[in-house]
């Protein structure tokens, strides 16, 4: 930390140091909430130094998004780490010793002990719950836009030239991935057919759980009554609008993104922690209607039949019908881990079952397996309506793809009897002409192959009808406008879609050509 | 699934202190305009007022300071006295004291200035430890137009510090006061001194310095202010002052009018600048909590001053949101206190 304070401690000027150089309001918060229950004034100083210091080396080569969480910690361990030596800490919760691994093993060694330090440790257990309050669970749905304010100066000026045709001509679908789709896609459709299943029956019904015939056990004991569903979809051909539907069409896949202990034996009482934790707070906000713990335990939150708030704006198609805000017609399933983990590890497959696993655990895939397939067949959801938030979130103002990311690559379709729908030409392309952007391709790499294929589509069609891509683009997203106008009655209490601004979206688009 | 119990072994509490186990000695100083204050424990000061009297030699006079036990120099035929002694043998002959310092700074009118402050030093520390001892001195911010000046003074005192065989650092007044003050707040916040030669102010967030400020009018200009109104000698204004002043009831006296007047001149002119600091920086960061602000200095002493600096603060347009507005717990030592806390940092 010397090289932080000391260029500032002797400065002359009035302004000394930009709030730029400051982390984002969620670390520094976080670092208060840590330094508050540190008495000693110097240790807190150190501390706070330390942390910040820690923070502005890694932040750097942050490449991730919603990795704050897990960052944030690692810097504040890091930093307490740096004051333990030499010192004794005292924890004020016992259970937090599970998380402070390091510092506990400090206090233990006896030469140590005729130490100092007083760090009322509710620290990392309050911190990372709060970690996972701010950053994860909700950062589900704020942990993009978070690294997107982090970002924002790269971000600003690409939004506004999303890519388009270009690369979807640079990047021919040839390049990778393909062989895996084909591979996929020419096994016989009837895999992905839930009819074809044996039959699955629940074979005991229990306060507080289910249990069925494949295997599946669900837990009860958090389910909370929810909003009936009622939706409308728009058919693809003619864009009509259908009749009221209730019954769930889809399921959604997501991570919960907040911080998860490591995937230990001696965590094991925090894993079980962050878990209670994690479906509390699902349970207060509607989140989902399904999350897979850690161990591969399942929960019902809301009910199937219900509305839960986990897809916000959202697009995705069949082969008939085109779904608009998912909350209304898709079943949200929650996995218990941070699928941004994935990231720095290859390019989007779909297929490496190890990329799969860094995000979530075996138990857990087998699990989703179980879930995936009695609700699909439950309520006949077909093949193509499964599918992640990351392939099917966007930002409608900006008519960019990949708003939310999380499985926007690894998930594992062909492990829960899907088609591999990263391989799929991705709907908001083809029927509303969103694009992605330069953001999009840092956090992913590369596009996925679906999206190539949607660009080429749009493409074909653009030729076809001697138009310019980008007039294809400026006119199905009117189209998209004009469809989500239309749902607006419907869907009053939906907040995401109140949180839309519909005026200043068709405004945008009365402007273009 | 079952889970293990673990439970830490020892949790019985310990005594917290600032004592560095090892390491270097850390010694805090507070190189004022009016007074110099050494801190080698976190409640232990040493004080010296930073001013001085020469009169020319005589065995006379040097008996009369022997008499009266007021220790002195000979130096280059004249009879120096330093420190606190230099305003008793003011007030025996009636004389003003001479200042080494003015408004923060080495004084350039005082050519035996830095001599004087270096024979203070030496009085006030003691020798460096056979370890190493490590000095962290405070600085003001630089009036504007003094940055130069601050260069100077900050150089030919680390430089004097290293002669001594002390290693040695800076650190901003404002910054101080906040290191001293806040760690309850995290270091969040503002910290004000009000000494004798100027107002150094600091807005630190989790400690780090975000703005700092300094005014060139605080003690030493209410004295000589209502020195030139009333016919006082300054020292006998600043005598009146330090005893007797009370800003919470009505001036009674023509020299607490004048002062009363000049305080409230002085609060007026540093909160306006402050807000006009903040204001017009584009670096304030966008803060959630509303901060607290610390006063400390000599200046801050008498009765109704924190009173009079809220009034005056709440009363302006003030860019932040301010949770309170507090006394330091020992305003004259508070700068002291934050340079030692940062000396003991490194061990
Ligand atoms: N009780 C008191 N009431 C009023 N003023 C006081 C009191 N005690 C000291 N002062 C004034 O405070 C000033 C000295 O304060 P302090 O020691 O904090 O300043 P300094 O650190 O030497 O100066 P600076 O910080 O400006 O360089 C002098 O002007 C002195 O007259
Ligand atoms: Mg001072
Ligand atoms: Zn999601």
């Amino acid at each position: 930390m010397r090289r932080f304070l000391s260029a500032f401690a002797a400065d002359h000027d009035t302004a000394v140091i930009k709030p730029s150089a400051l982390p984002p309001k969620e670390i520094s918060r976080l670092i208060e909430t840590v330094s508050l229950s540190i008495e000693n004034p110097l240790l807190k100083l150190k501390f706070i130094h330390a942390a910040l210091d820690r923070y502005a080396h890694t932040c750097r080569v942050m490449v991730v998004p919603s990795l704050d969480a897990k960052l944030t910690k690692q810097v504040l361990l890091e930093a307490l780490d740096l004051l333990v030596p030499g010192h004794r800490i005292i924890i004020a919760d016992p259970e937090t010793a599970l998380a402070a691994e390091k510092p506990l093993r400090r206090i233990r060694a006896p030469r140590l002990s005729q130490m100092t330090v007083l760090i009322g440790l509710v620290l990392v257990m309050s911190t990372t719950y709060w970690v996972q309050a701010r950053l994860g669970i909700k950062a589900h749905n704020a942990a993009v836009p978070i690294y997107r304010w982090a970002t924002e100066g790269l971000e600003r000026k690409s939004e506004s030239t999303p890519h388009s045709s270009i690369s979807a001509k640079l990047e021919s679908p040839a390049d990778w991935g393909v062989r895996s789709a084909k591979a996929a896609d020419s096994s016989p459709q009837a895999t992905y057919d839930a009819a074809s299943l044996p039959e699955i029956w629940m074979v005991e019904e229990k306060s507080g759980y289910e249990f069925y015939s494949n295997g599946l056990n669900i837990s009860t004991e958090f389910a909370v009554a929810g909003r009936p569903r009622r939706y409308r979809t728009f058919d693809r051909a003619d864009g009509a609008l259908s009749e009221i539907k209730e019954r769930p069409a889809g399921l959604l896949y997501h991570t919960s993104e907040g911080d998860v202990a490591p995937f230990e034996r001696r965590f094991n009482r925090l894993l079980n922690r962050r878990t209670r934790e994690l479906l509390q707070y699902i349970k207060q906000d509607h989140l989902y209607h399904y999350v897979i713990d850690r161990f591969g335990r399942v929960y019902r939150v809301v009910n199937e039949t219900e509305v839960a708030h986990h897809a916000g704006f959202s697009i995705w198609s069949d082969e008939s019908d085109v779904f608009l805000l998912l909350n209304q017609s898709f079943i949200g399933i929650c996995f218990e881990g941070r699928w941004s983990e994935s990231l720095n590890s290859d390019p989007p497959d779909g297929a490496s079952t190890s990329a799969t696993l860094r995000v979530i655990t075996r138990a857990q895939l087998e699990a989703g397996r179980l879930l995936t397939d009695w609700l699909r067949q439950k309520y006949h959801i077909s093949d193509s309506n499964c599918v992640t938030h990351g392939l099917t979130s966007v930002n409608p103002q900006k008519f960019l793809i990949g708003h939310h990311l999380d499985w926007a690559k690894d998930f594992p379709f062909r492990d829960l009897g899907l088609s591999d729908k990263y391989q799929k030409p991705l709907p908001s392309i083809t029927e509303f002409g969103f694009a992605y952007d330069d953001f999009f391709l840092q956090v992913m790499g590369r596009p996925w192959p679906g999206i190539n294929l949607a660009m080429g589509q749009l493409q074909a069609r653009a030729d076809r009808d001697k138009i310019s891509y980008e007039t294809l683009r400026r006119k199905l997203n009117r189209r998209f406008a004009h469809q989500l106008a239309q749902l607006r009655g419907e869907t009053e209490g939906d907040k995401d879609f109140g949180r839309a601004d519909l005026s200043q979206l068709t405004n945008a688009l009365d402007g273009q050509p | 699934m079952k889970a293990e119990k673990e439970t830490p072994e020892s949790l019985e509490s310990v005594e917290t202190t600032c004592k560095p186990e090892n390491g270097l000695a850390a010694i805090g100083l507070d190189i004022g305009t009016s007074r110099i204050v050494c801190s080698q424990a976190p409640t232990e000061f040493k004080t010296q007022l930073n001013a001085f009297i020469g009169v020319a030699y005589s065995k006379f006079a040097e008996q009369m300071l022997q008499r009266n036990g007021i220790d002195f120099y000979r130096h280059n035929g004249e009879l120096f006295v330093l420190g606190d002694g230099a305003e008793k043998f003011a007030s025996m002959f009636n004389h003003e004291v001479r200042r080494p310092m003015s408004v923060g700074l080495l004084n350039p009118g005082e050519r035996d200035g830095f001599e004087v402050i270096q024979l203070i030093l030496r009085r006030l520390l003691k020798k460096p430890k056979p370890g190493g001892s490590k000095i962290c001195f405070s600085i003001p911010s630089a009036p504007c137009g003094m940055e130069t000046s601050l260069v100077y003074h900050e150089n030919m005192i680390k430089r004097f510090l290293t002669e001594l065989g002390f290693e040695s650092k800076s650190l901003n007044e404002g910054l101080a006061v906040v290191f001293s003050e806040l760690a309850n707040e995290n270091f969040s916040g503002i910290g004000i001194s009000f000494g004798g030669g100027m107002c150094n102010a600091c807005l630190a967030y989790l400690s780090i310095p975000i703005l700092t400020f300094s005014l060139g009018k605080a003690g030493d200009w209410i004295d000589s202010s209502v020195s030139v109104v009333t016919g006082e000698s300054a020292t006998r204004v600043r005598v009146r002052k330090e005893s007797a002043l009370d800003l919470s009831a009505p001036p009674s006296h023509k020299i607490d009018e004048a002062l009363h007047i000049y305080y409230e001149e002085m609060i007026l002119d540093l909160v306006r600048s402050l807000t006009r600091s903040f204001v017009e920086s584009r670096n304030l960061p966008t803060l959630d909590k509303p901060i607290p602000v610390v006063l400390s200095g000599g200046t801050s002493k008498p009765r109704g001053f924190r009173e009079k600096f809220e009034n005056a603060l709440r009363a302006t347009n003030f860019p932040l949101a301010i949770s309170e507005v507090r006394l330091a717990a020992d305003p004259l030592n508070t700068t002291a206190k934050g340079t030692l806390m940062y000396a003991m940092y490194d061990n």
